[in-house]
């Protein structure tokens, strides 16, 4: 063990020393974490610019709901004519029409209609269609309960509402920008596993891995603490991500062992299905490329399967083919704020990869 | 005892055998040359010998571990100098060093003072601090065999050390193979296909070619193999023209031509008497310049034994 340890220092030691490396490991998840949450801060919807809306309620309740949604821009008062010239020259991809007995409505418990105008079908605003419903509905049903005396007043309304908020909290405490950050780190680190398998296909074909055998070190000794060095790297490196993050952003922390948790067992994962990749594929560009394409996928699918609701369109099997990722399991242990039993998956999967993935270094070197 | 014992290894890839039924013994202080053409199995049998690759028979014993049983005592006492550069390129020479000595077990004071000293005898402590990435072939090559010296092994293993650089490179090769014999009695093995680095460097040869053991001994006795005869060169002059006719005349002469001024003689080594020739020179009114005996270089051996040569 202790020769594993000196042998993870001098492979940490040459990592460190590829300064471009490190900086790439630091600087690009930094970037795009900084770049996505200025993107969200901006508003709660990206599509935001991209709607407009024509309000033609002679009541309150349209204006009022557009302000809560952040939605500033855009927005005609029985203009019909002004909104639609904004979807002909394409500057918006909807418009969205508010009609004349939208509080009304609201007020006598039915639904109002909304008309929308768009030049094609699409889910470019579905999440906005879906939030505008889930604005409505909440309208709806703080009137029914005014109107049939389950609550007094609007006081009461805002108190019952504020309880109800309360639950919503209770299983959403996690900070969204501190849940963004470390979304990206597991995709960032997931990713890593392409440059980490072209290092290691790239030590075989430089014959250093070779040559480190005809040293007096075992296989797994060598190949160990080539694997504990990268471990402790991105461990260090991502910690550093998070909270340099933090510091710029200004987020929370909500739980730091959730966050070393979920960054140890991605990394991990990612060592395993390195060596997994490097045993099957021993081109480095294809290894690089297959590990590429499963982050994306399995990020892509996870917050499918996470985010269900948000895609009524997709098939079951693509909702739920998510949870078979790791990237489903760590990215839920982040939102719930849980390590069991969403760990131990992680770790099985782990174990899975390892078994599957793991050789004697001796075959994979003389492997032509 | 032998300080290497290779016994009866054989290797096979599907159907082809690579090494058959190899066996040679290596004494400490040897500098042994292990030589034949490309593909003849020399890299196969250094890969054996090191423990990189098993062998489908035989085994390799090294100062009397047995490398099957006790590999990491094996290696200890082994520095290898890979055919193929073995070196990171984007770090510098002392990094580089510094890595393969902390996989040789080295650290601390004694570590930074056996890179010195590696970069000391291959010539470049003034490089030190340059990437490997800026270096000539020549000096990759150096730092290559800078890296396999770091631990003082007791056996350093050359494969191709020379492939494809500058003669100045080269000679340093030479002349630290010699000095790392001589001052430490380093046990030095060297596998080349040019017959004349061996032949100027070695003391024991191993010619191998298609996996088999062509011929195998000291240089003198290999040389032997092929031939009863001597070679002798005479550079003479004055003497009257009847004067080769003479010498062909005397017993173990086999062969007699004059070139230039240069009397050339083919004797047998068993009859042939240097005085019988040097009395008919004297009758015949010549005087001499000089004498030289002439050995069949190991490349002649090489073609004389397979029938073809070295690098075709």
């Amino acid at each position: 063990m202790v020769k594993i340890l000196r042998l993870s220092f001098i492979n940490f030691k040459m990592s460190i020393k590829d300064f471009r490396t490190i900086m790439f490991m630091f600087i690009t998840p930094l970037t795009v974490i900084l770049g996505i949450n200025l993107m969200v801060s901006k508003g709660d919807y990206t599509v935001d610019s991209n709607i407009a809306f024509n309000v033609k309620d002679k009541g309150t309740y349209g204006e009022e709901i557009l302000k809560e949604m952040n939605i500033s821009e855009n927005i005609f008062y029985d203009e019909e004519d002004k909104a639609l010239e904004l979807l002909e020259r394409n500057e918006v991809v909807a418009v969205y029409q508010i009609p004349e007995d939208f509080t009304e409505k609201i007020k006598n418990g039915e639904k109002p209609g909304i008309q929308s105008f768009k030049r094609e079908e699409g889910n470019t605003t579905l999440a906005f269609e879906l939030n505008l419903e889930d604005e409505i509905n909440e309208r709806i049903r703080d009137e029914i309960l005014l109107k049939n005396g389950i609550i007094g007043d609007r006081s009461e309304l805002l108190n019952y509402r504020t309880r109800t908020k309360v639950i919503n909290l209770n299983e959403n405490k996690v900070d969204s920008k501190f849940a963004l950050a470390m979304m990206m780190i597991i995709y960032f680190i997931l990713l890593s596993s392409s440059s980490m398998g072209e290092k290691m296909v790239g030590m075989k074909k430089q014959n250093i891995l070779s040559r480190a055998m005809s040293t007096a070190n075992a296989g797994y000794e060598i190949l160990g603490s080539l694997c504990l060095s990268i471990f402790v790297l991105q461990v260090a490196v991502n910690l550093a991500i998070l909270f340099t993050a933090k510091i710029i952003i200004g987020f929370t922390i909500t739980s730091f062992y959730i966050a070393l948790a979920n960054i140890m067992l991605t990394s991990l994962f990612s060592i395993t299905f390195t060596m997994f990749m490097t045993r099957v594929f021993e081109e480095q560009g294809v290894v690089s490329f297959a590990a590429i394409i499963f982050s994306i996928a399995s990020i892509f699918l996870s917050l499918i399967s996470l985010k269900s609701e948000v895609f009524p369109k997709v098939p079951f099997v693509i909702k739920n083919i998510g949870k078979i990722t790791p990237t489903y399991w760590l990215l839920d242990s982040v939102k719930t704020l849980n390590l069991f039993p969403n760990a131990v998956i992680v770790l099985l999967m782990i174990a899975a990869l390892f078994s599957a993935g793991s050789y004697k270094l001796k075959s994979f070197v003389n492997r032509v | 005892m032998s300080l290497i014992e290779v016994k009866n290894i054989t290797k096979r890839f599907g159907h082809k055998v690579v090494l058959d039924n190899i066996t040679l013994t290596i004494d400490e202080g040897d500098v042994f040359g292990l030589i034949g053409p490309n593909g003849a199995g020399k890299s196969t049998l250094i890969k054996i010998m090191t423990g990189l690759w098993d062998s489908d028979g035989g085994e390799v014993i090294i100062d009397g571990y047995d490398l099957k049983k006790e590999p990491l005592k094996v290696k200890e006492q082994i520095g290898l100098v890979p055919q193929e550069i073995a070196l990171f390129e984007g770090i510098t020479a002392y990094d580089n060093l510094e890595f393969f000595g902390y996989l040789y077990g080295l650290k601390g004071r004694q570590l930074k003072e056996r890179i010195d000293e590696a970069l000391e005898v291959t010539g470049l402590k003034d490089r030190r601090k340059e990437k490997v990435n800026k270096f000539s072939g020549g000096m990759k090559r150096r730092l290559n065999i800078a890296c396999a010296i770091l631990h003082h092994p007791r056996i350093l293993i050359m494969d191709e050390p020379t492939v494809g650089i500058d003669p100045q490179s080269r000679n340093h090769i030479f002349e630290f193979t010699k000095r790392i014999n001589k001052e430490n009695n380093t046990t030095v093995i060297y596998t080349s296909h040019y017959m004349e680095e061996v032949e100027m460097l070695c003391n024991k040869v191993f010619i191998i070619d298609l996996g088999q053991e062509v011929a195998y001994g000291d240089k003198k006795s290999i040389k032997s193999m092929i031939s009863n005869n001597d070679r002798i060169l005479i550079e003479a002059f004055d003497y009257r023209r009847e004067m080769i006719q003479a010498i062909k005349q005397l017993p173990g002469v086999n062969e007699c031509i004059e070139e230039k001024g240069l009397i050339k003689l083919l004797a047998d080594k068993n009859s042939f008497r240097l005085e019988a020739v040097l009395k008919v020179i004297e009758s015949h009114g010549g005087r001499i310049k000089s004498i030289n005996f002439e050995e069949p270089s190991l490349e002649e051996v090489f073609l004389a034994l397979t029938g073809r040569n070295l690098r075709d």
